[in-house]
């Protein structure tokens, strides 16, 4: 028989069965539905968190004291005293970073701001006066503090907006002054509501002069991070070069290994979380594989029922000259077909969902989150779901061939 | 010129080690162009024989010439493709696809066969109107009457030309006069257009409408005879 006609008696098999045939892709639709979902989701949240770390500043460079974190649990960096005022103006010289253009120290904490009767607890950042261009950080309302501020420890202060909100509802807040830890600021500046656009959180933070910070909050003469802006992106490996060999000079280090600091840029970071989210896409998506198996198995079983039930028809149809393989080449193209529909069905499912969830995202969570249909694994939710039909059918289809035609004619 | 020559035929089955004889000894001939009924109480051995000439069983001793022969030479395949091209087969119980139309049912050995495609629609409808049923041609085959569904498989077994034409019991499920009219137009199929019948059945009415009739008793031949008077519509029945 030719294959054409082959395929069109299994779809129309298939057809005679409607609802049963429904029902038993029910598993196979289910099983791509969620790996679809799941790689695309996990695209989605990849592209995301790439982009927040974009929104770090695709041209700043981080030095972290301490060691390289080695997990989430490393707190260690949090107290290492490797970054003083010598450090940050060694790279301020040009001679030292020569594609470095500003140089910014950061310090935070954690600390609660008192107005009136208004606590609120906050992140605290003391920086340099151009944390306002290195974070985009343009107030509402307001002027950003300045240099001057930095060298005279002004005790001045830029809310974020939820801060704000916080302690002053809809008054009016700049001009006013807060407590933070025994001593008054003067609010300068409000900044506009950010939303979650990167790993810090504006919105619930309060900015100040780090030497203010240094010498009223913290104590301290360390800083947390110091942030390195290169001239280009282009040169970014070049700028993180420059700092390390600045760095290991200053503190007579000669094996990396025993670095006192920890240089990050974003292309690093970028790559690390996308290391981190395949595997767990891998991951989820092998659990939802599974489904495919019991999916797989349930087809073979329906097959099976089915090959009994229409044992007649296999008699009928051996008996007016179908070949063993005729009979064979019909039940396992059925199974492939029923299968691969459950693929279709599964991939569009998947993408709709995974499309719905992305609209959902960017109203109620308000983050940029972005659709993008799954090309690889609509692919691969194709070729396995057929897989699935050949390897689950090709007992129920043999089971079907070897039949006699004699015993399947004489079958009630 | 004989189309069947069986000698000595015999077949065993093997029930879990409980051997029954369904055929012991069978020898006859058929020649081409012959109506053969075959009789015999039920468990005398007709079906089984019936499905060793049509090729749906095997048999467990002797030997069966097809066409001059022995089947035992032809493998699976070939087989499969004599079955579809120099046989036709009319069971009892119709055994048509019920969702299939009456022409998709008549197409189905069409498709299993050799035959250039464009001819299949023009062969279909041909053996559609040899059995008058022309205006059921889009019907699904369900919605037809008993005797309505015997003609159908008259003309599946016809479309693609068989050299014989084996009936099963043709008329066991239909009323007497569908019953008739079916056993008639097998008939015409011998007489008109050459086809060679074995008949199976019961009902020495039914099987006096053969030219030849063989008894069956226990697997045994029991009488070989030419029928005295052979029962003849008059009526023309094909249209």
């Amino acid at each position: 028989m030719k294959f054409r006609y082959s395929i069109k008696t299994a779809v129309n098999g298939l057809k005679t069965h409607k609802s049963r045939s429904a029902l038993t892709i029910l598993g196979i639709v289910i099983g791509i539905t969620s790996i679809i979902l799941i790689m695309s989701l996990g695209t989605g949240a990849k592209d995301l968190i790439l982009a927040q770390v974009q929104g770090l500043g695709a041209k700043n460079v981080i030095v972290l004291p301490g060691k390289e974190p080695s997990g989430p649990s490393d707190l260690a960096s949090l107290f290492a005293d490797s970054l003083k005022q010598r450090e940050l103006d060694a790279l301020k010289n040009k001679n030292n970073v020569p594609n470095g253009r500003m140089v910014m120290p950061i310090v935070f904490g954690s600390e609660s701001g008192v107005y009136g009767s208004e606590v609120y607890k906050f992140s605290l950042f003391g920086s340099g006066e151009l944390m306002e261009t290195l974070f985009d950080l343009k107030p509402e309302k307001g002027f950003f503090f300045t240099d001057e501020d930095v060298k005279s420890k002004a005790s001045v202060a830029v809310l974020g907006s939820k801060v704000k909100d916080k302690l002053f509802g809809s008054d009016e807040a700049v001009g006013e002054k807060i407590r933070i830890k025994n001593t008054s600021f003067k609010v300068i500046a409000v900044l506009p509501k950010k939303g979650q656009s990167s790993f810090i959180n504006f919105d619930e933070a309060v900015v100040i002069p780090y030497t203010t910070m240094q010498q009223y909050i913290s104590g301290t003469k360390y800083f947390n991070r110091i942030v390195v802006e290169a001239d280009s992106e282009k040169n970014i490996d070049i700028v993180s070069q420059d700092i390390k060999k600045t760095l290991r000079d200053m503190h007579n280090i000669t094996d990396p290994s025993k670095d006192d600091f920890f240089v990050s840029t974003p292309a690093e970071v970028a790559e690390k979380l996308g290391t981190i989210f395949n595997a767990l896409t891998i991951f989820l998506t092998a659990i939802a594989a599974i489904s495919l198996v019991v999916g797989g198995v349930g087809i073979m079983n329906i097959m099976l029922v089915s090959v009994t039930e229409r044992t007649k028809e296999i008699g009928l149809r051996k008996a007016l000259g179908a070949t063993d393989n005729d009979v064979l080449t019909q039940f396992l193209l059925e199974a492939v077909i029923l299968t691969a529909t459950g693929g279709l069905v599964g991939i569009i499912l998947g993408s709709s969902f995974s499309f719905i969830a992305s609209i959902l995202i960017n109203k109620f969570a308000g983050l940029a989150w972005t659709f993008s249909f799954p090309y690889g694994a609509a692919l691969l939710g194709l070729v396995v779901s057929s897989l699935v039909g050949l390897i689950f059918g090709i007992y129920p289809a043999r089971q079907a061939s070897h039949k006699s035609p004699m015993e399947a004619l004489r079958y009630e | 010129m004989n189309i069947i020559q069986v000698k000595n035929l015999g077949k065993v089955y093997d029930n879990d080690g409980v051997r029954t004889d369904a055929l012991r000894g069978v020898f006859f001939d058929i020649k081409k162009g012959e109506f053969v009924a075959i009789m015999g109480p039920s468990g005398s051995g007709k079906s089984t024989l019936l499905q060793i000439l049509g090729l749906l069983d095997d048999y467990t001793s002797g030997s069966y010439l097809f066409l001059d022969k022995s089947i035992k030479t032809y493998n699976q395949k070939e087989i499969a493709k004599i079955r579809n091209e120099k046989m036709g087969f009319i069971f009892q119980s119709f055994n048509l696809l019920p969702k299939a139309t009456v022409l998709e049912n008549v197409k189905l050995p069409l498709l299993y066969s050799d035959k250039p495609e464009n001819e299949w629609e023009k062969l279909a409808r041909e053996a559609v109107i040899a059995v008058g049923l022309e205006h059921r041609m889009f019907h699904e085959a369900k919605m037809l009457s008993g005797g309505e569904k015997q003609r159908v498989a008259i003309a599946r077994a016809l479309v693609n030309g068989p050299e014989v034409i084996f009936a099963d019991e043709p008329t066991g499920n239909l009323d007497s006069k569908s019953g008739q009219s079916v056993i008639e137009i097998i008939q015409k199929l011998n007489k008109e257009l050459g086809h060679t019948v074995i008949l199976i059945t019961h009902e020495t009415y039914t099987a006096e409408y053969a030219e030849r009739i063989i008894r069956l008793h226990d697997g045994e031949i029991e009488s070989d005879k030419q029928v005295e008077n052979r029962r003849v519509e008059g009526k023309d029945f094909i249209k």
